[in-house]
């Protein structure tokens, strides 16, 4: 059977990186193909080739077994492609029909069809499992539901292809389950589906097959059933999985951090956690929860009522490093002597050669790269940036770290990296709080996990019960 | 900072010390390169206009954009700290008005001039104040001010001129120090101090990471709200050293009169790669840019290019330098 | 020669107070005018205000039938003065007649006119009262509220019009094109009876005059003129800068034995043709005194008429000309004149140098007060008188006239009477 899709030895250069590098990719009617990878790896930039937004440097595509040449996304669509984009390309305001059918409203006489836009729009909603009227406002309708009109509305025409991206991002299990019924039924219909995630624990219950991209190549395409968990991620990482934590930890000192009944206004109620010297503890709890926000009241960014102790100084680490964390028109020393300028010179001068002596000595400590101090930050990997961002409590002198997503989009040979280094600050007697959505870290990482939901801590778990299943169970709850 | 060379990372840092190499660095630092092509249109001017390459006539440049550089190299300071300041010109205006007026009252020179820097300083923090307490952009909050101080300038003199003769006053904008314009040594010297205070004090680099990142600045302790009202109040303390500049070479001071250096400055600031988003930018930068503007009117001059030319001309070196940010700040 | 005007003005209004009280007889009056140098229309219009008592005779265009007058001299077009017209209402003597709108029956004199017998202005009188066939409302657009000497213009025309017994609208131009023809709407919308317009931009008076003409809208322009046929008031650009441009070639014969190595002109030719009769007037004034004068030496840069551009500009010509040691300087106004006097400083060239400007701006007036400033002349435009003659241009109108050009008086302002002369700004204040 000729595949529905095929790319061939796909290469696409960007300055500076080769983000794909001779990638082989198929897809047949009727299969749900996976495409894994850690970020970076190059899954977006084939996404968008596929989808005619990039045009490869070389190698060539073929549908039904034709070369062909996308040179626009309109290309890509009248050769029956969909793409369902992570982010969403809806509009709140709009109602769920008008959404739907955006761009090829049904018109009569030059008049938008009402009726016909309801009955054509209620039909697609049906095909995707989504029972809601389709005058309702976009924006009243739950993410999940936000997701389905999304998918719906790139099968409003005859689409062959449906390309999903990171689509169960911000859904829960429950809500990401009925997604994936749906992506069964499409597949049922002969659609032809490209299912990109980083997540490997869901694709058990949708993917017929799966492709992983590390660093621009394909290293693996196989069916699902032939693989394990555990063999895809260390084919994502390309290491193995036991490495990525770092085991060995002393014996937890005095209390560090202490909040007791911990309320701020849409954000948390009544939080109360210790943290002790050498340990890491972690605040988790699905996107939305409120776990992620919880260092910022720590920190006091925040105003917020309750009790916060701390021995020694606290450093956040903040969730979003590019609008919250990095200063991203300076240097790796001004990054990371942000925090201190007051050190640099008696009386308000700075001395920039002071700055660069600190700024290399966290360099030197957290192997960041390039090791220039005056290297353009933003010209720095997901995971040094985030070195950067560390580096500057270090050199402050943080005895409390407070860390908020420290790996959303770090690729993963830097997140393996900042694992080892965390490690290693508990190990020197630092404290660490890790407030994270990220399932695996928490349970990789954590010496007691704070489960979060709607803004309070729902349980404590910890030795034994910092389990996946556990920790997911009570999360869910 | 802007000037440094960039190398893209995972790539070994080319091996140092070649003179080629170092070329190589100047050429992609866009300040060299703004350097670069003010030679080139000077050396253009020096071949196609018979005097301009003679003392008098940089002294000539000097004094036609001593006035509206003085206020760029506050700006500078300001728009580094992210705040877009348009009060400015307004600023010029009111402090220009307010020293003539202690020169018609017969406060002397002195007098005339602390009234209007203590005002200029105050009108800049008044707009500092506004944009922390109301948490609004600068830029919305100066374009309010730019308006109120403008009218209240006109408003306060009804439109009259205020004439303000008086030999040492008349000195600050006509006068020479050590052979050169008064205004000349004026702006070099705010130039050096501000140069300074950005690169050499804890408060300059504050302004550098509130431009660039305003929100990662508050979440590593630092105030950003002050650091950027203080960084108005400079922009207010030049724009009211300008605005005596410019009322004590023309001898009387007119409502409106300031408004009209708003383009110039601004032109200046942005040519000379300050960053308009913040978070970048260096005075001698702007100093280049003051330059490049006054070459251009000047060599222009000297060449008998009708002054609409001109006006076009400068429209499009600005739209080139505001290109040129947006790349570079697309690459970052 | 302000102390003297002053004193004749004096004695000219107890003179005619004397004549509306009947103290002095008209044969008195004729011979005591005629020797305090009022010219002969003038003292018609006098009398032909004042009533007439049947005794004695007229002179010049006086009235007939007891109407109103108005007489003129002067003017570029100077001696067909306009003949004394005759309107339909009766004189009285009454200096108490109130209309039945209240108005007074108008007499006119320019409460500032300097000296009646200048040879370029003009002195008319308006005996009319406009309350009677009804209350006209009579707009003034003035050219900004941001300019002082506008403000007082504008002032001076409310209060000339409410004394007419007319209903005063008054509109600010605001220096806008935009702003002036949208006022223009509301003028129509508010039925007014006669316009005048003062605004800076000529197309616009283009405009204006248009949608004036369409609504049924008699107008009247000044300082920048309206389309043909439109009434024109001003001093002249072309016939004040040819004066200032004789005292400069005068300067030059008589302290450089007619040797001018360099004429600079800061103009402003973004202003329009009008505005750029300055220059033409400038280059006709100098080489009418000194004919051999090469045209080369001439030199024109845009000064927009702001200080600090045409000093930029004065800069660059001076190092362009560096072998010019005498050299004249033409402002376009005062403004752009101290700018050129600046340029002229800074090169240590101005021993040798004579700039003219015009306006009277507070800029001029500064400089001419310092002995040793190359700045030598001004030229003042007499604005008192612009409500005044635009009385008469609408009476004119009314009485179907062509509506002529009237050029206000001006006078040349030196070191020597600028002590008479404050800035606009201060006497008008």
């Amino acid at each position: 059977m000729t595949p529905l899709l095929e790319a061939v030895g796909v290469v696409k250069t960007f300055p500076g990186v080769r983000a794909l590098d001779g990638v082989d990719f198929e897809l047949r009617a009727g299969e749900v193909h996976a495409l894994l990878g850690e970020n970076g790896a190059g899954k977006s930039t084939l996404m968008r080739i596929l989808a005619g937004d990039h045009v490869p440097d070389a190698g060539e595509l073929r549908f039904d077994g034709r070369p062909v040449r996308l040179a626009s996304p309109a290309d890509a669509i009248a050769h029956g492609v969909r793409l369902v984009a992570q982010e969403r390309a809806l509009v709140p305001t709009l109602s769920v029909g008008e959404n739907v059918l955006l761009g090829r409203l049904p018109r009569r006489r030059g008049r938008v069809d009402w009726g016909a836009v309801r009955a054509q729009a209620a039909e697609l909603l049906a095909r995707v499992g989504l029972d809601v009227d389709p005058a309702t406002e976009l924006g009243l309708l739950r993410r999940d539901e936000q997701q389905l009109v999304e998918v719906a509305k790139a099968l409003s025409d005859e689409g062959r292809i449906l390309i999903l991206d990171e689509a169960t991002a911000s859904l829960s299990t429950s809500e990401s389950e009925r997604l994936f019924d749906v992506v069964r039924g499409l597949r049922a219909h002969g659609v032809g589906i490209v299912y990109i995630t980083h997540r490997v624990g869901e694709l058990a219950s949708v993917a017929d097959r799966v492709t992983v991209l590390r660093d621009g190549r394909n290293v693996l395409t196989a069916p699902l059933a032939e693989t394990s968990h555990e063999g895809l991620v260390e084919q994502m990482v390309g290491r193995r999985l036991a490495d990525l934590y770092p085991r060995a930890r002393p014996e937890p000192g005095e209390v560090r951090l202490r909040v007791d009944g911990l309320s701020a206004d849409g954000v948390c109620s009544d939080v109360s956690l210790e943290v002790r010297a050498g340990e890491i503890v972690a605040l988790f709890g699905l996107v939305g929860s409120g776990a992620t926000e919880i260092p910022y009241a720590i920190a006091g960014d925040v105003s917020a009522r309750g009790v916060v102790e701390v021995r020694g100084r606290v450093g956040l680490v903040p969730a979003d490093r590019r609008s919250e964390g990095l200063f991203p028109q300076g240097t790796v020393g001004r990054n990371i002597g942000a925090a201190t300028l007051g050190r640099y010179g008696p009386a308000g001068i700075y001395l920039r050669g002071r700055e660069t002596a600190a700024a290399r000595r966290q360099i030197a400590a957290l192997d960041l790269r390039p090791p220039r101090p005056w290297a353009p930050v933003a010209k720095l990997s997901g995971g040094n940036q985030q070195k950067a961002v560390l580096g500057r409590w270090l050199e402050r002198g943080a005895d409390v770290l407070l860390l908020s997503e420290p790996t959303r989009g770090v690729d993963v040979g830097a997140r393996a990296e900042i694992y080892r280094l965390l490690g290693d600050l508990c190990a020197g007697g630092r404290s660490v709080l890790l407030a994270s959505s990220d399932l695996d870290e928490v349970v990789g990482l954590a010496d007691r996990v704070h489960v979060v939901s709607r803004g309070r801590v729902v349980s404590v778990l910890a030795g034994d019960e910092v389990r996946h299943d556990r920790v997911l169970e009570v999360a869910t709850r | 900072m802007t000037a440094e060379p960039s190398t893209p990372i995972g790539r070994p840092e080319p091996a140092g010390g070649g003179g080629l190499a170092l070329i190589g660095r100047l050429a992609a630092a866009p300040l060299a390169r703004l350097a670069a092509a003010y030679l080139l249109l000077a050396a253009v001017f020096a071949i196609a206009a018979d005097h301009f390459l003679t003392t008098d006539n940089f002294l000539n440049i000097g004094r036609a954009t001593a006035v509206f550089g003085i206020a760029a190299l506050g700006l500078t300071v300001a728009l580094i700290a992210g705040a877009l300041d348009v009060s400015f010109g307004a600023v010029m205006s009111v402090c220009g008005i307010l020293a003539a007026e202690r020169i018609a009252a017969g406060d002397g020179a002195a007098a005339a001039v602390a009234v209007a820097l203590a005002v200029g300083v105050g009108l800049g923090l008044v707009n500092g104040l506004l944009t922390a307490v109301l948490r609004l952009d600068a830029l919305i909050v100066t374009l309010g001010t730019f308006s109120i101080f403008g009218g209240w300038a006109f408003l306060h003199t009804n439109g009259a001129p205020t004439p303000a003769s008086d030999d040492a006053f008349a000195r600050i904008g006509r006068g020479e120090t050590l052979g050169i314009p008064t205004p000349v040594v004026i702006m070099i010297a705010i130039a050096l101090v501000l140069a300074v205070v950005l690169r050499w004090t804890g408060f300059g680099q504050r302004c550098y990471l509130v431009g660039d990142n305003p929100r990662a600045a508050t979440l590593v302790g630092i105030r950003a709200a002050w650091v950027r009202a203080a960084a108005l109040a400079i922009s207010g303390l030049t724009a009211a050293i300008a605005g005596v500049v410019m009322v004590a070479n023309a001898g009387v001071a007119n409502a409106g009169e300031g408004e009209r250096q708003l383009l110039n400055a601004i032109a200046a600031v942005v040519i000379g790669g300050t960053a308009l988003a913040g978070g970048s930018g260096l005075i001698v930068g702007t100093l280049l840019g003051i330059a490049v503007l006054g070459t251009i009117d000047n060599g222009l001059n000297l060449l008998g290019v009708s002054s609409t030319w001109q006006d076009v001309l400068k429209g499009v070196i600005v739209v080139f330098a505001l290109v040129l940010d947006r790349i570079r700040r697309r690459d970052a | 020669m302000g102390q003297d005007v002053r004193r004749r003005r004096a004695a000219a209004e107890r003179l005619v107070q004397d004549l509306e009280t009947g103290a002095v007889s008209r044969r008195q009056f004729i011979a005591r005018a005629t020797a305090l140098g009022l010219s002969v229309p003038t003292i018609a219009g006098l009398l032909a205000a004042c009533g007439d008592d049947g005794g004695g005779s007229t002179a010049g265009g006086s009235t007939a039938g007891g109407g109103t007058a108005i007489s003129s001299s002067g003017g570029a077009r100077g001696a067909e003065a306009v003949a004394a017209k005759v309107y339909p209402d009766g004189i009285t003597s009454d200096p108490e007649y109130k209309g039945p709108n209240g108005g007074s029956r108008v007499a006119f004199l320019p409460p500032d006119a300097y000296d009646g017998t200048d040879e370029h202005g003009i002195r008319r009188w308006v005996c009319y009262d406009f309350t009677a066939d009804k209350p006209y409302r009579i707009a003034f657009a003035h050219f900004s509220a941001k300019w002082d000497l506008s403000v007082e213009m504008a002032a001076r025309a409310e209060r000339a019009i409410k004394a007419m017994g007319c209903e005063p609208l008054i509109f600010d131009n605001n220096f806008d094109a935009d702003q002036a023809i949208k006022n223009v709407d509301l003028i129509v919308q508010q039925q007014a009876d006669f316009v005048v317009e003062a605004q800076i931009f000529p197309d616009a008076n283009k405009a204006i005059y248009k949608r004036l003409e369409a609504a049924g809208i008699p107008s009247g322009y000044f300082a920048v003129e309206g389309p043909d046929g439109a009434l024109f008031e001003d001093a002249g650009n072309l016939r004040m800068c040819t004066a200032l441009g004789e005292w400069l070639g005068e300067y030059a014969r008589d302290n450089w034995d007619g040797q001018v190595d360099l004429v600079m002109l800061a103009a402003q030719p973004r202003a329009g043709a009008y505005v750029a009769e300055r220059e033409v007037g400038y280059r006709a004034g100098i080489k009418k005194v000194l004919p051999d004068l090469p045209d080369s030496v001439f030199v024109e840069f845009d000064s927009q008429g702001l200080l600090d551009e045409s000093q930029k500009k004065a800069a660059d010509v001076l190092t362009a000309h560096p072998d010019a040691k005498t050299i004249l300087g033409c402002g376009s106004n005062d403004d752009a004149a101290v700018g050129i006097v600046r340029a002229l400083e800074a090169a240590k060239r101005a021993d040798t140098a004579a700039v003219a400007g015009q306006a009277g701006q507070a800029s001029a007036v500064e400089e001419l007060k310092k002995p040793d400033s190359p700045f030598k002349v001004s030229a003042f435009t007499d604005i008192e008188t612009v409500p005044w003659l635009a009385a008469i241009g609408i009476l004119e109108l009314m009485g179907g006239e062509v509506a002529p050009v009237n050029f206000l008086p001006f006078y040349l302002i030196t070191s020597d009477n600028v002590g008479d002369f404050p800035p606009q700004a201060g006497t008008l204040a």
